[in-house]
């Protein structure tokens, strides 16, 4: 907007310069009397208008005013052009009226959505109002520009705007909620559990067998209130069997034959597992039914403890340095009943791991995922995800002789629905294997172990229970 | 007490509701003379009161009851008529609601004449609209050179802005500015958070009905009776609002 100041020694002089330079249409801001004269300070009327289109709405209305509006009012001698133009300024057309009974409604029928307390006062609804039929209310609407009802609406935009802009703020409380459910969830249910000796002990037998809490209270949850001590005993141990799964009712590893991919983390007992199966297939169909082949290529010695083994069982071990060289290995082994490949052992973390499962995904190779019965719950369930591939994922109990819980292992099968074929029980090559059975490793894993540093107490139960439901929860998927 | 109107009713129609709602929770009954709605047949007024009747006294003093009177034709003929500002006062006091607090909402060119030179200090509502400067300009360098009133600067924040925004505040920080620099007046500025949501929150609103109530004019009833007395039920049903918290 251009304002421009002009002093003379008279007014009359002053406002000539202003309306020289701006014309009929020149606004006086202000005037006032200086040492050598009068100041004005002045703009273009033009940008009144210029400065919002509403305003020109404004003035189109009133030049199509009431006839009240001719009434010379009182205050002309106020004679400024200033006021000249203001006079010609809309007179409102959404009246103070139409927003009562906007905001009347739009708290009405807020509170029909909550619930107003019934002592309150509601002076509102002492008196009968037609106003809020809704013929009166179309009429009244009628009266009010669409322009000026925009207006009234606008408020509503910048709401809606911070609606979208808090969704992530919505979704993490939500997240959040749903965090505190399940904390308390848990905290409700060991209250509610503990009042029962026997669920109690129940429970603190499985955590010390080393059953995870997830699993231990899916069980315990579906347990039948009304059995007694050793009924309960026996009903967990029925689940648990029930729910590992094993190759019982299939044939055994050696008898279904095939192409088998030995897989897992470092130091589980890939080789001495692959040897023992190689044996076991030599044993019962002969030495030229075996076929051998490794691909650990990093591990120093790992293909001659291979090779030193096959030479025990009278079978040739080879190398496969690549993807090439392992499908020609595996169509000059075509002809035997089990080819067993032993692969490098990889940290689950370690980035070579996926070369080492792109090498092995061929058709017609089964993959067996060795799991050390002896480590920790969440090392398992580490690798397990490491090495998760499709279809049904089969797995190897290994040093079931030196693990000291098998709670773990059998609670990591169970969660992550392994199929158990077969179990180590030493170094010994092949006599050291076992057939999965689960109600023999399930016993296994309850019995007593002893006075251990890590047993938890009951009081500490709270801190095992206590914490959420990860993605690895059985609920819904277990047989009880 | 008297809001400015300014063609910004964005501002200043929430601060009327602000206002009414404020003294509402006073226990006050409220009558708004809404000089910028010219009154009908299907919407009387003012205009109607003046001619052909005056307030019944059965329903007066209700606490927590608020009235909206259409008032342009009422006030312009106030503002046409040779009555001092005395007798316009007397007139509206017989027509009005006994008790009730009256807030003349109206242009600053028909304010002048009915409370010019008074202590009323009128309140005008600016909003971060582009053309609520300019206006409001006007509106007060009439308020404050010819009708010899201090008006008083409400800045109406709209609840999506925090009230450190730069945008609302500069409207009023430029409008004070404007009036120190050419007018030579200081014009008190007063924000007031706009609530779309009804909420027993109203501390800024609540201040500011408080001054207003001390510099408040009371009406004065010693002018002559009115002859015409007809009762306001039937088109007081369409007019009146009664509002609580």
């Amino acid at each position: 907007m251009n304002i421009q100041r002009f002093t003379a020694a008279t007014s009359r002089e002053a406002l000539a310069k202003a309306r020289l330079t701006f014309g009929d249409g020149t606004l006086i801001l202000s005037n006032r009397p200086t040492e050598n004269g009068v100041e004005v300070v002045a703009t273009a009327e033009d940008s009144l208008a210029a400065l919002d289109q509403a305003h020109e709405i404004s003035v189109q209305k009133r030049t199509t005013s009431s006839p009240a509006r001719t009434t010379p009012p009182i205050h002309q001698d106020v004679a400024t052009k200033v006021e000249d133009d203001a006079a010609q300024l809309a007179m409102s057309t959404l009246s103070f009226q139409d927003y009562v009974r906007e905001r009347m409604m739009r708290k009405r029928h807020d509170s029909t959505l909550t619930t107003i307390p019934a002592d309150r006062p509601q002076p509102e609804q002492r008196s009968e109002r037609p106003r809020t039929t809704p013929q009166e209310y179309a009429q009244v609407k009628k009266e009010v520009i669409a322009p000026k009802a925009a207006a009234l609406r606008k408020p509503a935009a910048p709401l809606l705007h911070s609606e979208g802009v808090s969704q992530g703020i919505v979704d993490e409380l939500h997240a959040m909620k749903e965090l505190m459910e399940d904390r308390f969830n848990a905290l409700a249910w060991l209250g509610q559990a503990r009042q029962n000796p026997i669920q109690a002990n129940l429970m603190l037998k499985l955590i010390r067998a080393g059953y995870s809490p997830n699993l231990s209270r899916a069980i315990l949850e579906r347990m039948p209130v009304e059995m007694n001590a050793s009924e309960s005993v026996q009903w967990i141990v029925d689940v648990l069997e029930r729910n590992l799964k094993t190759d019982a009712e299939g044939p055994l590893l050696q008898e279904e034959g095939g192409i088998f991919a030995l897989i897992g983390a470092t130091g589980v007992g890939k080789t001495t597992t692959a040897a023992k199966l190689a044996g076991l297939c030599a044993r019962t169909h002969g030495p030229g039914s075996v076929g051998l082949i490794t691909l650990d290529t990093y591990r120093v010695g790992a293909h001659e403890q291979l090779r030193a083994y096959g030479k025990i069982l009278g079978v040739v071990a080879h190398l496969a340095h690549d993807r090439v060289a392992l499908q020609d290995l595996l169509g000059l082994l075509s002809n035997r009943k089990m080819v067993l490949i032993d692969t490098t052992g990889l940290a689950p973390r370690d980035p070579r791991k996926g070369e080492i499962m792109d090498l092995l995904d061929l058709p017609n190779v089964k993959r067996l995922l060795v799991l050390n019965a002896g480590s920790h719950g969440d090392t398992l369930d580490e690798a397990v995800t490491a090495f998760k591939s499709t279809g049904p994922q089969h797995t190897i109990f290994s040093k079931t002789d030196e693990a000291v819980k098998l709670g773990p292992v059998i609670d990591a099968a169970i969660r992550n629905q392994l199929v158990l074929r077969g179990v180590t029980t030493g170094q010994r090559v092949p006599e050291d294997w076992g057939a999965a059975n689960a109600a023999k490793l399930v016993r296994q894993s309850m019995r007593t172990v002893g006075v251990s540093a890590y047993d938890p107490k009951v009081s500490d139960l709270g801190f095992y229970f206590g914490h959420p439901v990860g993605e690895s929860a059985v609920k819904g998927r277990l047989d009880a | 007490m008297a809001v400015v109107s300014h063609s910004d009713e964005q501002a200043e129609l929430p601060l009327l509701w602000q206002l009414c709602q404020a003294l509402v929770t006073f226990g006050c009954a409220v009558t708004v003379l809404d000089a910028t709605t010219r009154e009908s047949e299907s919407n009387p007024g003012l205009l109607q009161l003046l001619e052909h009747s005056r307030w019944s006294g059965d329903e007066d003093c209700q606490p927590g009851a608020w009235t909206v009177l259409p008032a342009a034709a009422g006030i312009q003929s106030l503002c046409a008529s040779p009555l001092q500002q005395s007798q316009i006062f007397g007139q509206l006091s017989r027509l009005l609601p006994k008790g009730s607090i009256v807030i003349l909402y109206c242009k600053a060119e028909w304010m002048i004449p009915i409370i010019g030179d008074s202590a009323i200090e009128p309140l005008l509502a600016v909003s971060p609209m582009r053309n609520s400067l300019l206006t409001s300009y006007l509106a007060l360098k009439r308020l404050l050179i010819t009708g010899k009133l201090k008006p008083t600067i409400v800045n109406m924040i709209p609840d999506s802005l925090s009230a450190s925004s730069t945008n609302s505040q500069s409207i009023s920080a430029s409008l004070s500015e404007c009036v120190k620099r050419f007018l030579g007046h200081d014009i008190k500025v007063v924000d007031i958070t706009e609530q779309h949501i009804e909420e027993p929150r109203q501390g800024d609103t609540h201040h500011l009905v408080l001054r207003l109530l001390e510099n408040a004019m009371a009406l004065n009833a010693d002018g002559p009776p009115e002859v015409n007395c007809v009762h306001l039920s039937d088109f007081r049903r369409v007019d009146r609002f009664a509002g609580s918290h």
